[in-house]
């Protein structure tokens, strides 16, 4: 009875899901019932003319315009980015001695599990996916020539729903001094359990008590001292959960209805088919996410087993997790690939080398992530056979990722490469991806995995990707449309002083943590002393102290950045219609196109009229009869 | 339908589509090493786990290879054919189709992508004819 019952019962959703599915097509007209969206806009500018605006705070709580909420993304992630990059600093700091020092009066180790757990989710959850979103919703619609996207305020609901997101994943750190049984959340980003199912504000296991002196385990949770910390990141991380899944259907709502008509698939730009494919990952793996989340709450609150070891098990939920989490680092990765495919040939003077088959290996990037998870899990004690299916999987997504390098490596070889800032973040991705990338694969070996598993080397692996490729190609897109969207030009000088910190301390920091990891120094720890045989702790003392030295370069070069964007966007240089004289090269964008048609459409407004002084980053100067280029 | 896929999957197309095949060789390769020479022993449940994992992998990338290969290259023959139309007759048929265009007309934004290396045939009509 049971297994047909369960199979009827799917069959009668399946069943019910589909008529809901009619019933809604049936709606031919069901565009409409969207307010404001489509439509309506006449002329170069999408959307609604900045004029009809109200003033002030309540145009930016208020706006539908994908432009504005991207600026919104942008603003809530670079304040995730200074919160996560802070709680990093902390880290490190006390990662340079051995000991326990530097947090030492301020909680510990539980401190440290604290930070390590906020660093790890708001970079990935906070800072990520909200950057990302940032560049795509202002830049989709005008790359893919529609009035804005294709449903505006679900647009607005979604990031919206990302402050209250943020407020209760960090809520931890907030109520900590104010109530006794809460603190900030110490499961780390992967929340297994049981470890995230019975931890103590303490950071003790609630599923065990003291009796006569001695620690009894238990198969009960004492529930009353669980950290409600937790519970609340739980919530906040639904929460962002649900907003980029929203954004995710808007995406690609978008990209296939409100293509202009002369953008065929042939003719979509890269950015926008990473794009597409990093919704389409969305939407298939976040909710792996929210459920897992939501079994983690009911084991923590209801005293249900979905991942006790009578239940379900811990191992249900790695599967769970890992099924969300392998897609995800390819959702973070993906259109960071599609700002350099789309950048660097733009420096490079020449169109991307292979775009069809950058396209492709996108898609195969999309599609072959779902079949990789369980190596992350290769040490849990899985059967050797599905770590042999795994593993071979994760050898064949490889070569896409690797095709990419080759292609960009291509566009440049023999191009008139041009040394802006985004061409050196650009460049700087590349070189960055390569050791990232490679790490990766030497990882995604099983017998390899087993000896690096949950040492620094897999921290070095992931931060090449993330810090190296990832943050660098954002670096990259801020800086080549930052014209576009301040209509003023960044200072140089500051530009280039960032990229060479950036990059000088990432490879200090995370190629240290590769050798730590060769050292056998594992993950996740506060403290090192007697963690191995004598001889060895100098060895690590001394690649953590390099890496610390590095994360303050970082820092440095971090602040170098945000200085640069505040000044420069508001007093910096206005800019042409062709910062970065596209034309001459025969490389011209839509966006840029956009960009030129608003400025005339300013000018023709009565607007204060642009300074006709040209402003690119190439280190050239450039004829002032460039401008007129744009003006035919 | 067969005489769309016949005309998408020409020699060009599928050496676009290596980048894919090539992935596909892999899980291939593993699927045969693993069956003729698989290094443990057979488990009704795992094994067909450890080859449905890679199998289906293969599958789903198979389809989405040939979904988006027609997607891409039908609508390149598409307006490749609207082009030609175009020139035949006249300049405006393509340009009067374009409503929801806000930017630019077509024929000023010389190739949406600005990237297109590979296929300089898409985009040049006469030396396709
Ligand atoms: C392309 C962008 C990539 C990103 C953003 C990325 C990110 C990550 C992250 C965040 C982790 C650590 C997860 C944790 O906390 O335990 C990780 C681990 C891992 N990555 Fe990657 N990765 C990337 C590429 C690759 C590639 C191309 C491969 C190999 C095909 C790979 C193989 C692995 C493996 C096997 C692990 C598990 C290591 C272990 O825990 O023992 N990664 N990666
Ligand atoms: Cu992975």
């Amino acid at each position: 009875m049971g297994l047909s019952g369960e199979l009827a019962l799917t069959l009668l959703t399946g069943v019910l899901v589909l008529i809901v599915f009619a019933l809604a097509t049936r709606f031919d007209d069901w565009r409409t019932y969207t307010p404001l969206a489509g439509g309506g806009a006449l002329g170069g500018e999408t959307g609604y003319g900045h004029d009809e605006k109200p003033g002030g705070i309540v145009r930016w709580l208020t706006t539908v315009d994908h432009k504005d909420i991207g600026i919104l993304y942008g603003v809530y992630a670079i304040v995730a980015f200074a919160w996560g990059g802070l709680a990093v600093m902390l880290m490190r700091f006390e990662l340079a001695t051995p000991a326990m020092d530097v947090l030492a009066s301020v909680g510990g180790r539980a401190f440290y599990n604290q930070l390590l757990t906020s660093h790890g989710i708001t970079m990935l959850f906070l800072f990520g996916t909200p950057i990302l979103a940032a560049f795509s919703n202002y830049f989709i619609p005008l790359l893919i020539g529609a009035d804005d996207m294709a449903f505006p305020r679900i647009n607005a609901i979604a990031f919206w729903l990302l402050p209250p997101g943020a407020i209760l994943i960090w809520a931890g750190f907030f109520l900590a001094p104010f109530f006794d049984g809460i603190a900030a959340s110490m499961t780390s980003w992967t929340m297994y359990p049981p470890q995230a199912v019975a931890q103590t504000a303490a950071g003790q296991d609630a599923m065990s008590y003291e009796y006569a002196g001695r620690v009894i385990a238990s198969s009960e949770i004492d529930t009353a001292a669980l950290n409600a910390g937790t519970d609340l990141m739980l919530l906040g991380l639904h929460l962002t959960g649900v907003s980029a899944t929203m954004g995710a259907i808007n995406f690609i709502a978008t990209i296939f209805t409100e293509r202009g008509s002369d953008v065929g698939w042939d003719k979509l730009d890269i950015f926008s088919w990473t794009i597409l494919t990093q919704s389409a990952l969305i939407l298939f793996s976040f909710p792996l996410l929210g459920s897992a989340i939501v079994m983690l709450l009911l084991d923590r609150n209801f005293a249900t087993g979905f991942f006790a070891v009578e239940g379900g098990g811990t191992i249900l939920y790695q599967h769970l997790f890992w099924f969300f989490g392998h897609p995800e680092v390819y959702i973070l990765v993906l259109p960071p690939m599609g700002i350099i495919s789309y950048v660097l040939p733009r420096f490079s003077g020449r169109k991307l080398f292979g775009f069809k088959f950058v396209v492709y290996s996108t898609l195969a990037i999309g599609v072959l992530s779902f079949g990789v998870w369980a190596h992350h899990m290769f040490a849990s004690g899985i059967d050797p056979r599905l770590r042999a299916g795994f593993m071979a999987v994760s050898l064949a997504i490889a070569i896409p990722s690797a095709v990419k390098t080759f292609n960009w490596i291509t566009t440049m070889w023999n191009g008139n490469i041009r040394l802006t800032t985004p061409m050196l973040f650009c460049i700087g991705f590349i070189a960055n991806f390569i050791i990232g990338g490679v790490t990766g694969v030497f990882l995604a070996a099983v017998p390899v995995d087993l000896i690096l598993h949950d040492t620094y080397y897999v921290v070095g692996h992931f931060h090449y990707v993330i810090m190296g490729a990832i943050a660098f190609a954002v670096f990259a897109g801020v800086y080549y449309w930052f014209p576009i969207v301040s209509g003023r030009m960044y200072q140089r000088t500051l530009g280039k002083a960032h990229f060479w910190t950036t990059m000088v301390g990432t490879n200090l920091t995370f190629f240290a943590m590769i050798l730590l990891g060769y050292g056998g120094m594992p993950r996740r720890y506060a403290t090192y002393n007697g963690v191995t045989a004598e001889g060895i702790i100098g060895y690590f003392t001394n690649l953590h102290v390099i890496a610390t030295v590095g994360a303050f370069i970082l820092l440095v070069g971090q602040i170098i950045w945000l200085v640069n964007m505040v000044q420069s966007w508001l007093e910096g240089p206005v800019v042409g219609p062709d910062p970065w004289n596209l034309k001459e090269d025969g490389l011209p964008s839509r966006e840029f196109d956009w960009h030129a048609d608003r400025i005339e459409t300013t000018l023709a407004d009565g607007g204060e009229p642009a300074e006709d002084e040209p402003m690119t980053d190439g280190g050239e100067p450039v004829d002032a009869d460039d401008d007129a280029a744009g003006d035919e | 339908m067969i005489a769309m896929a016949e005309r998408v999957f020409t020699k060009d197309t599928m050496l676009d589509l290596l980048v894919n095949i090539i992935p596909l060789g892999i899980m291939a390769f593993f699927i045969g090493l693993f069956v003729l020479w698989g290094p443990f022993s057979w488990d009704p449940l795992y094994s067909t786990l450890m080859l449905g994992i890679i199998g289906g992998s293969f599958l789903l990338l198979a389809i989405l290879t040939y979904i988006s290969a027609v997607a891409i290259e039908g609508d390149a023959i598409k307006s490749e054919e609207a082009g030609r139309a175009a020139h035949a007759e006249d300049e405006s048929a393509v340009v009067d189709t374009a409503e929801t265009n806000a930017t630019d007309t077509p024929d000023e934004t010389p190739d949406a992508t600005g990237d297109d290396g590979t296929d300089e045939r898409k985009d040049s009509p006469e030396e396709a004819v």
